[in-house]
């Protein structure tokens, strides 16, 4: 402040603490004076503000650590679960409803569960993915879980993230002992676990991505167990096998019509010092029934398709024009064909919807077939919303949430397949008829969109054509040059040459 | 009645509500919202339902009509949340030279321009050049995230080391703001792990966790600051006209524009920090530029991004008014689309009139009333807002937050480094390792 | 240039490199915060560390209570006089005044070698926004003069004026003639702007990153020596192994070397090759680092670049354009219309666009964002 000046703006009430009291010289904040060097005293309310900023910063926040790592994260039942949740972290008790699937971008993976009184997708992340491989905590289908999740909430949607794999507990299910020869269809869907002497272990044909068959007997009869290449690079001594005595956790699945055991893990495989001892024979369907529980009605979960301006009934794939760009709009139709992004790029799915003579095109990135429970496959009826997208003046659907994809019929069951007729019997006249072929493979040719196979029989060969949009990928890596198959499907000609057309699905199957 | 009338009606309504309501210091919209979503929640499905077509426009109406007049309590009662940290510094320069008014006006002018902007150019370029770029910048959001920390943190000056001969002490001297800057970035970004990872707030309300940290970071210490030494202010008088011109307005525009719609676009970028970036890119002087660019920053920022939720094809949910939205009613398409535009351009027309009236109101208020005790029933309010949505453990968190935001004040540095509460945990979940981090931090 | 302009220009030129892209793409923000990081370090080493160890030979520091234009005038005086006395470089500091926790008094400082005189003035009392108070301008309307021993050149046009927070430094260099050339900050861009320096420091990053990456695989090597197609396998087993070494190099050089060309666009320039050379390299004078145009031109531009750099590595895209449809959406069709609609709403009216002064920018933002 000057001696003979009028006081600044607002230095009529200043507080004598911002001026050094031994030269007078505005100081602001410091304590010390730059000027004389005298020492500055402050309001005892500044400097109390000052520290009280200071402890409850990090008291405070040591405090509040101390509060989120200790709390004990409620049980929510699904069925409570309200939009005003979203962000919560909550603690789910129940069981696993599908087997853990990793997306196909290896960034994690996702499963559902239930806790009776509703359903939930859950995601897990790549590295809790990894760590809970590496403890045996992936799960399947049927066990009992309790972790804590991070709700995400909103008006069409609900899935969790997994918190933590430390809070995540795992109650395998209860895999039933049974006997080789007492495996039969019902079984379908469960896990089992079996027991029995190795008395060969096939390993897969260089460089095919067929599994190994690990052969096994026990005095009931004898079965085959898949496992791949993964499942094999973690069993700890593969060549003790043979000859050996080993118990093993499997999942009981059909592929091609035919039973198939599969191995999830090296860890569900145990290597016995001796011969096992029998198990209990299996309960019947009247004894199983016997064991009577009492069963809840849950309540009635959460319907997260609100907030519609109007229900609007959904469209044809007919009904879907270029005018209707940018639209939103649901559309019915039956799935036709599905052809998954090739591996190594970031194409969108790409599902043909037909109802009718008219078809749509829908597409979806990897990111949104993550979040569909129902995966589509040809023949089933499906329902999709998404956004009407106009491609080389054709109009197509954009699916933007894998919520949106709904499943409301399934794929009807395979026609039977007609009896096996020889490739010489076959005639013009036969063109689009179905048949069934049985005979050798030849060398593959890669026909851009397909696949395609010289079928020989004794009587003669035609070409077996597999289109990779209908016959899925799994079916087609376990061909090879050289093998026995059974093929069904429809016969047509090209350039002059009879042809058969592989049917969709598990239309072709190797013949031991 | 027909929709349009229930419609205008409502816009009406949850405008003139919200212009009322924005005039409390302290009160944040997002608040206000909250507590309807859970009221709107809590009738669904009974015979008082409110249907989407009401409660679409009041909401809409209620956004833009606190991005607009929230100006009154920011520059005449210093009150501002976050995203207006950089409106009071000039408008309270006007305030002080008792043009407070004036200065009111002009940032006004500057959210009538916003809106402008908004529905003229923005709206109609939307659908067509933001699938674009999110189609490009897919994958890319958790590097531009650390590039806004970057320089968040490096463009903050020393503010000491004036004075002395060189040497470490005059090093010392400087970077002690520096220090307290990166210390509150620090904290405030653990107590976002903290509360992103696992929150003490009820799973009831969830949807709020963060709401008590940002009232403790922005609101509170600027209420107790008030108290503790407001200065008092200086008798006001009301203008007939202000000193804009077309070009003053475009450059406005312009400036304010960027950085509303940066902080708009990207996720986590709040008003303050694209305000920030844009003042930095635009380089205006002028400063009735800098607070109508503001005025504009602040309106494109909140009313932007929740326009952003109905744009077609889009699908982005950006803001906390947005995400508020979202889990009520999902966006259908062009007709919600058009049904928003209209309700932001109806509602900025009220909002613009109420502005002189309520301005003039609060002038005679603030004339009457203590500054202190205005910030003291700011603060009540605040604290009965986070007690009534979160409880008392909101109560503790907000405290907490508290002394994070006091250190910017009282150590002399940015209070932008407060927002390292959600930009430090979401860009390291986004770039992958933020569960490391958690995992050190035992939180999961 | 402003900070922001130097640090997009930064993140700009490090989107250019393919490896930046990659990583981004796979979670990681490296290559692109060392560009934007690298882009504004120049200034940073200079504002934020060399100048509080910079050494002054004289302090001008007057009192607040009673400001004294003599005082001050007199101290450069003698400052002036050790220069040529002593034949050496001379560092003059002027002390800033601070009367209160807004308010600071202004002085200015000019020459007039025609009377071989500095005369000093102090001005009205401002307020942190550099505004003046109300009142103060007449405090002190006495001129105080000094008499010079030699002509003071400045061929920066430099205000000297003294206001807010630190007050700046005036280096007085002795010319062959005996007069003394007059060089505004003398420690800003001395040896930190310099293309130099930025490989200097990716050298470092490079040798921290072949440390932390250790030596190639046992055998990688083998037989290269044995012929150029050996050869070559083996210089790309290197270049693999140390990828993020040279590829960190590439990006800071780059990044920090533009920061370097910006600023010869303006009118200090800097030393760009030290130490090879010793002194500042005049600039181009083609612009004021504090012009709002340009500096939102190459903060826009830069954006435009990044953009597109990122288009052409995104996969599946469904949009496709062009460069040349990229600038013309970007910023030639908003740049027409923003200058048509300025055009239509400010005819017939006179408008001033408040200019900036030729000292150098950062220093007059690094006192205006001290508020």
């Amino acid at each position: 402040m000057t001696e003979n000046k009028q006081a600044l703006p607002g230095h009529e009430t200043q507080s004598s603490e911002m001026n050094c009291p031994s030269c007078g010289r505005f100081v602001g904040a410091v304590s010390k004076c730059p000027y004389c060097g005298a020492k500055v005293e402050k309001r005892m309310s500044l400097v109390a503000t000052r520290w009280a900023a200071v402890l409850l910063a990090t008291i405070g926040l040591f405090l509040l650590w101390l509060m989120a790592v200790k709390r004990d994260v409620p049980v929510v039942r699904l069925s409570d679960v309200q939009p005003t949740m979203n962000f919560a972290q909550i603690r789910v008790e129940g069981t696993v409803k599908t087997d853990a699937r990793p997306f196909r971008t290896g960034t994690g993976m996702s499963f559902n569960f239930t806790d009776g009184t509703g359903s939930i997708i859950v995601f897990v992340s790549k590295k809790q993915m990894d760590a809970m491989t590496e403890q045996n905590l992936i799960p399947k289908a049927g066990d009992q879980v309790s972790f804590i999740g991070g709700l995400n909430v909103s008006d069409d949607q609900l899935s969790m993230r997994l918190l933590s794999v430390k809070d995540f507990r795992l109650t395998r299910a209860v895999a039933e002992s049974v006997r080789l020869g007492d495996i039969t269809e019902a079984l379908k869907g469960t896990s089992v676990t079996l027991a029995g002497k190795v008395t060969r272990l096939e390993p897969p044909p260089e460089g095919s991505n067929r599994p190994y068959a690990l052969h096994i007997r026990d005095d009931s009869g004898e079965q085959v167990v898949n496992f791949w290449q993964s499942e094999y690079e973690q069993i700890e001594n593969p060549d003790a096998l043979p000859g050996a005595f080993v118990r093993l956790r499997v999942s009981v699945a059909t592929y091609q019509k035919q039973l198939q055991l599969k191995l999830g893990s090296a860890r569900d495989l145990e290597i016995l010092d001796g011969p096992p001892a029998a198990p209990a024979p299996v309960l019947s369907p009247a004894q199983k029934a016997a064991e009577t529980y009492r069963k809840t009605t849950p309540p009635v979960s959460r319907d997260f398709s609100r907030g519609r301006a109007s229900d609007a009934p959904a469209l044809a794939p007919a009904d879907i024009t270029a005018d209707r760009k940018g639209h939103t709009v649901r559309v019915r139709g039956r799935v036709t064909s599905v052809t998954p992004p090739k591996a190594g790029t970031k194409q969108p799915f790409a599902v043909m919807l037909r109802d009718g003579d008219a078809s749509l095109r829908v597409t979806y990135w990897s990111s949104t077939d993550e979040f569909i429970a129902d995966k589509p496959v040809p023949g089933a009826v499906f329902e999709m919303e998404g956004v009407v997208d106009v491609y080389r003046d054709r109009p197509q659907l954009m699916v933007e949430s894998g919520y949106k994809v709904r499943q409301i019929e399934a794929a009807p069951a395979p026609a039977e397949a007609p009896a096996p007729v020889a490739v010489s019997a076959i005639t013009a006249a036969d063109k689009g008829q179905i048949r069934t072929v049985e005979g050798t493979l030849g060398a593959p040719r890669d026909l851009g969109k397909g696949t395609a196979y010289t079928l020989t029989d004794e009587s003669g060969s035609l070409d077996l054509v597999l289109w990779h949009s209908t016959v899925p990928a799994e079916v087609r890596d376990a061909l090879a040059e050289g093998q026995t198959v059974a093929a069904t499907g429809v016969i047509g000609e090209y350039e002059n040459q009879l042809q058969l057309k592989a049917n969709p699905g598990e239309s072709v199957r190797p013949l031991r | 009645m027909s929709a349009f009338w229930i419609v205008l009606l409502s816009v009406c309504a949850g405008t003139v509500l919200s212009s009322v309501l924005a005039c409390l210091p302290g009160l944040h919209v997002y608040n206000v919202m909250g507590a309807m979503v859970l009221g709107i929640l809590a009738l669904e499905g009974g015979t008082h339902a409110i249907p989407p077509d009401v409660y679409l426009p009041a909401m809409t109406g209620m956004i833009v009509g606190w991005s607009m007049l929230n100006t009154i309590p920011a520059v005449l009662l210093g009150t501002p949340d976050e995203s207006a940290m950089f409106t009071v510094l000039p408008g309270q320069k006007y305030l002080m030279a008792g043009r407070g008014f004036e200065g009111t006006m002009i940032t006004a002018v500057g959210g009538l321009a916003g809106a402008f902007f908004l529905v003229c150019v923005m709206a109609p370029l939307a659908p067509r050049y933001l699938p674009v770029s999110q189609q490009v910048l897919k994958g890319h959001m958790h590097w531009v995230l650390w590039v806004i920390i970057t320089f968040m943190l490096m463009s903050e000056w020393p503010k000491g080391g004036n004075r002395g001969p060189a040497g470490w002490a005059k090093f010392f001297d400087a970077w002690k703001t520096l220090i307290a800057g990166l210390i509150t970035f620090l904290l405030a970004g653990l107590l976002g792990f903290i509360l992103l990872t696992r929150s003490p707030v009820g799973h009831e309300v969830a949807f709020q966790n963060i709401m008590p940290a940002f009232v403790g970071l922005f609101a509170i210490p600027w209420c107790l600051l008030n108290m503790i030494s407001a200065a008092n202010v200086p008798p006001q008088r009301t203008a007939k006209s202000l000193a804009i011109n077309g070009d003053v307005i475009l450059r406005s525009v312009w400036s304010g524009g960027l950085g509303g719609g940066i902080a708009a676009y990207f996720p986590i970028v709040t008003g303050g920090v694209g305000g920030m970036l844009a003042g930095h890119a635009t380089a205006q002087r002028d400063e009735r530029i800098f607070i109508m660019g503001q005025g504009v920053s602040k309106f494109i920022y909140y009313v932007g991004a929740f326009m952003l939720l109905f744009v077609p094809g889009l699908n982005l949910t950006r803001g906390g008014g947005a995400w508020m939205i979202k889990t009520l009613y999902t966006p259908l398409g062009w007709a919600d689309y058009y049904l928003v535009l209209g309700s932001i351009a109806v509602a900025s027309g009220i909002a613009f009139l109420m502005m002189e009236p309520l301005t003039k109101l609060t002038l005679k208020f603030i004339d009457r009333f203590n500054y202190r005790h205005v910030s003291t029933v700011a603060l009540a309010i605040i604290i009965f807002m986070v007690v009534a949505v979160t409880g008392w453990i909101g109560l503790f968190i907000a405290v907490v937050a508290t002394g994070i935001g006091l250190l910017p004040v009282l150590f002399g540095s940015r209070r932008l480094n407060c927002l390292g509460i959600l930009l430090l945990p979401i860009a390291c979940n986004m770039s992958g390792f933020g569960e490391t981090i958690t995992g050190w931090l035992r939180l999961t | 240039m402003k900070g922001f302009s130097h640090f997009m220009s930064g993140v700009a030129v490090a989107s250019f490199g393919p490896w930046a892209i990659e990583a981004a793409q796979s979670g990681n923000p490296i290559f692109f915060v060392l560009g934007g990081a690298c882009g504004i370090l120049p200034d940073t080493l200079d504002f934020k560390f060399y100048r509080f160890f910079y050494h002054h030979d004289v302090y001008v520091t007057p009192d607040p209570k009673s400001p004294d234009p003599q005082y001050v005038a007199d101290e450069i005086a003698r400052a002036v006089a050790m220069a040529v006395d002593e034949k050496r470089y001379i560092n003059l500091k002027l002390v800033s005044v601070r009367l209160g926790a807004d308010f600071w008094q202004q002085y200015s400082v000019k020459f007039d070698n025609n009377k071989l005189e500095v005369l000093v003035k102090f001005g009205p009392v401002v307020n942190t926004g550099q505004v003046p108070v109300e009142g103060t301008e007449k405090r002190y309307p006495t001129v105080a003069r000094a008499r010079l021993k030699a002509k003071v050149i400045q061929t920066y046009d430099a205000a000297l004026k003294v206001d807010i927070f630190d007050g700046p430094t005036v280096g007085l260099k002795p010319m062959d003639n005996g007069d003394l050339d007059l060089e505004f900050l003398p420690w800003h861009r001395e040896w930190s702007h310099s293309l130099t320096v930025g490989a200097f420091l990716g050298l470092l990053w490079m040798a921290g990153a072949m440390l932390w990456a250790g030596l190639p695989a046992a055998g990688s090597l083998a037989g290269a020596l044995s012929g150029w197609a050996a050869f070559k396998g083996a210089l790309g087993v290197l270049f693999q192994h140390y990828a993020v070494a040279w590829q960190g190099f590439v990006t800071i050089a780059a990044c920090y070397g533009v920061h370097v060309v910006e600023d010869q666009l303006g009118h200090m320039g800097s030393n760009i090759f030290f130490p090879i050379t010793k002194l500042r390299t005049p600039g181009l004078h083609w612009m004021h680092s504090g012009d709002g145009l340009p500096n939102f031109l190459t903060v826009w531009i830069s954006c435009l670049l990044i953009f597109w750099n990122l288009y052409r590595y995104q996969t599946g895209m469904t949009f496709h354009f062009s460069f040349l449809h990229l600038m013309m959406v970007g910023l030639v069709i908003p740049g027409l219309a923003f200058a048509a609609l300025r055009w239509l709403l400010t005819r017939g009216e006179k408008i001033v666009v408040v200019k900036g002064d030729d000292a150098d920018d950062e220093w007059n933002e690094m006192k205006a964002s001290g508020a």
